[in-house]
């Protein structure tokens, strides 16, 4: 039995854009810098990098928006290139004195290291876990939330897809900057701002909302589409392929048009 | 939620890891009782062994998918190979787009970009970085799942879990829900990692690195040795099962980034989900292959939560002793090898683990045993206090 899934709440975080409010009034503020990521105690954020710091943060913002707890709902953290700052501070310790790998960088390197902090932070013992799909990542990660809920094994859960820029030689892929979303998806209509469909391949262009510069063809771009969706009222059908050449950018083929989805009235 | 979930069938599943490099292979040394582990590929500063693949470089991918070689893909390559007409069965029975790839890996393609940064250190131009080099095809996550879906047409969803050590077990629940949602009728599960230098020096950074074999369970372990694997198993709506597949239960011990809570408590819960899901009673559990990657810590913690929940009586069996640890692909591995007991009626000896630990309260066969198995637990868990157990049950 497939249950109905409803958006319930949204979150981003970008350096100059706090929160969705922020973003969607277009007003960047100079002085947001850093995620707090608060959830998380400041030792165990130590040796953290922006990636991990932001989607903790627009997880926990995305839950608090929905009035999910913390401390039992799901998570999903969505990312195509994981802590790939940290991969290559690795590689350049690999290179000096003798070698060696130091075990807060290491522990702090696995693709679910925002997922067990946020675990942590939160005293949550339930079900999360790390996901990448690619320049598909947001459109992949809502289907493993979205099935999460719609199989009925949870009934809150709250996903996200952060990508922070590529380092060193590897940057001339992409020249992506720092950006997390976050949505909460429940099974509950109450206070919802839509149903959601499950994710399907798309076999042609499907509308979405414009995502401007400098988040255009970002990996997390279909997500703020959708949040300026949610606000606009969207109903039907709703493109998830990220805009301007993501994945062109990244010289990386993609087999079919992408991934849409639907929102309707709850 | 502990709802009773339908069984799903397991038809086929390809493997290559420090055993041999095909399922036929490495179940053949399992059975003779033979260890994979060998000298590490490359040089590291300090003594270990580690789970290498036999026979020395896997050979390269198909020419006209160069742009994907490395070595994840090379090590897929050989897994899929391994399942291939029974994989083709599947797209052709159920259609390209109906089958989903699934597959966890820890590190994705790292090895090449190790390489690369190695080129490019000494002068740090652009020009030093090989031409052959490809971030997003060879190293990133989802490179080697690109090369395995134009391999083999496979057309569904694809994507992969990372959650470290848990990866490759928590797939198995990715795809039931998506074939039961009937997203998609097929799936091809399982773990892809490579042996790299990230991997090899950081557990030895985390001084849980063992300078010789390693002895899950046993008394003064050395700790764990890292391993290399591609294991992947198909799960289809309907088919010839080699096993079954009944139950997943996924859990955070929200206690260490890299610790497992020493009572283990995020371990038994997991393993409760998993036998809740199928309707099982602990006592009717026949072997667990433990996540027991040797070091202190784990095996510590992961016997409480096994004696606790079925008791001292249950044949418990670490097969990294024969494997080393293969990190995001282990629990695809531990699968093919939950399967093979189950179709065998045979349990491994629990290599190394004698002399036992005295804080250790379980069976640890110290030989193979032949007896009907009905149902193996396989456990793994992972940096974050990832823990995912997965229960499979005999075909017959």
């Amino acid at each position: 039995m497939t249950r109905p899934v409803y958006v319930k709440g949204r979150a981003l975080w970008a350096p100059g854009y706090a929160n969705v409010h922020a973003w969607l009034r277009g007003e960047p503020d100079a002085a947001v810098t850093a995620p707090a990521a608060a959830v998380v105690g400041g030792r165990l954020k130590r040796a953290t990098s922006p990636m991990a710091r932001t989607s903790i943060e627009v997880i926990t913002l995305a839950a608090a928006d929905a009035g999910f707890d913390p401390a039992t709902c799901a998570t999903v953290f969505g990312s195509y290139h994981g802590e790939i700052e940290i991969a290559f501070h690795q590689l350049e310790m690999m290179r000096d004195g003798e070698g060696v790998i130091s075990p807060a960088r290491f522990k702090n390197s696995v693709h679910n290291t925002a997922a067990g902090l946020f675990t942590i932070g939160a005293g949550n013992h339930g079900f999360t876990t790390a996901i990448a799909g690619g320049p598909h990542t947001f459109a992949l990660s809502l289907l493993e939330a979205w099935a999460l809920v719609a199989s009925g094994e949870e009934d809150q859960v709250v996903f996200s897809t952060t990508e922070e820029p590529l380092p060193s030689f590897i940057g001339r892929w992409s020249d992506h900057g720092l950006l997390g979303v976050a949505l909460a998806l429940g099974a509950s209509p109450d206070g919802a701002l839509a149903r959601i469909d499950p994710p399907t391949n798309a076999t042609g262009p499907v509308p979405a909302p414009e995502v401007s510069a400098p988040f255009a063809g970002h990996v997390a771009a279909p997500g703020l589409a959708m949040i300026q969706a949610l606000e606009d009222g969207w109903r039907g059908p709703l493109g998830l392929t990220p805009p301007g050449g993501g994945p062109a950018a990244l010289g990386v083929e993609v087999p079919h048009d992408g991934w849409q989805t639907a929102l309707e009235a709850p | 939620m502990s709802t009773q979930r339908p069984r799903l069938p397991l038809t086929a599943h390809g493997l290559a890891c420090g055993l041999g490099l095909s399922s036929t292979e490495s179940l053949a040394a399992l059975e003779r009782g033979e260890r994979g582990l060998r000298e590490v590929p490359f040089e590291v500063p300090f003594a270990t062994v580690t789970g290498t693949l036999p026979g020395g470089e896997p050979p390269p991918v198909p020419a006209h998918l160069a742009v994907y070689d490395s070595r994840l893909a090379r090590l897929a390559h050989l897994a899929w190979v391994d399942m291939q007409a029974a994989g083709e069965r599947a797209i052709a029975r159920w259609g390209a787009e109906r089958v989903a790839l699934i597959v966890g890996t820890s590190t994705g393609g790292i090895g090449e970009t190790e390489a690369a940064h190695e080129a490019w250190w000494p002068t740090q131009e652009p020009a030093a970085v090989p031409a052959s080099y490809s971030y997003p095809t060879q190293h990133s996550f989802h490179a080697f799942l690109d090369f395995l879906a134009e391999l083999t047409g496979i057309a569904g969803p694809r994507y992969v879990v990372s959650t470290a050590c848990s990866s490759s077990n928590k797939v198995f629940a990715s795809a039931r829900r998506l074939i039961e949602l009937g997203i998609v009728d097929a799936a091809v599960v399982g773990g892809v990692d490579g042996l790299c230098h990230t991997t090899v020096r950081g557990f030895h950074g985390l001084g849980v690195m063992a300078p010789e074999p390693c002895r899950p369970f046993g008394v003064d372990r050395p700790g764990m040795n890292v391993g290399e694997a591609a294991a992947l198993v198909l799960v289809e709506r309907e088919g010839e099962p080699l096993a079954w597949l009944r139950g997943v239960g996924e859990t955070s011990d929200a206690y260490h980034p890299s610790s497992p809570d020493p009572e283990g408590r995020g371990a038994l819960r997991a393993m409760q989900g998993a036998l809740a899901e199928a309707g099982v009673a602990p006592g009717e559990v026949d072997h667990v292959n433990a996540h027991g990657t040797g070091t202190q810590y784990n095996d510590i913690a992961e016997s409480k939560a096994i004696a606790a929940l079925l008791g001292t009586e249950v044949p418990v069996v670490s097969t990294k002793a024969y494997t080393g640890h293969t990190l995001g692909a282990c629990g695809g591995v531990e699968a093919i090898f939950a399967i093979h007991c189950l179709r065998r009626g045979w349990i491994p000896a629990a290599l190394g683990a004698h002399p036992t630990d005295p804080d250790i309260p379980l069976r640890l066969p110290a030989e193979p045993e032949e007896r009907t198995l009905r149902y193996v637990l396989s456990n793994s868990f992972a940096f974050g206090g990832n823990n995912c157990s997965v229960l499979f049950e005999a075909a017959r």
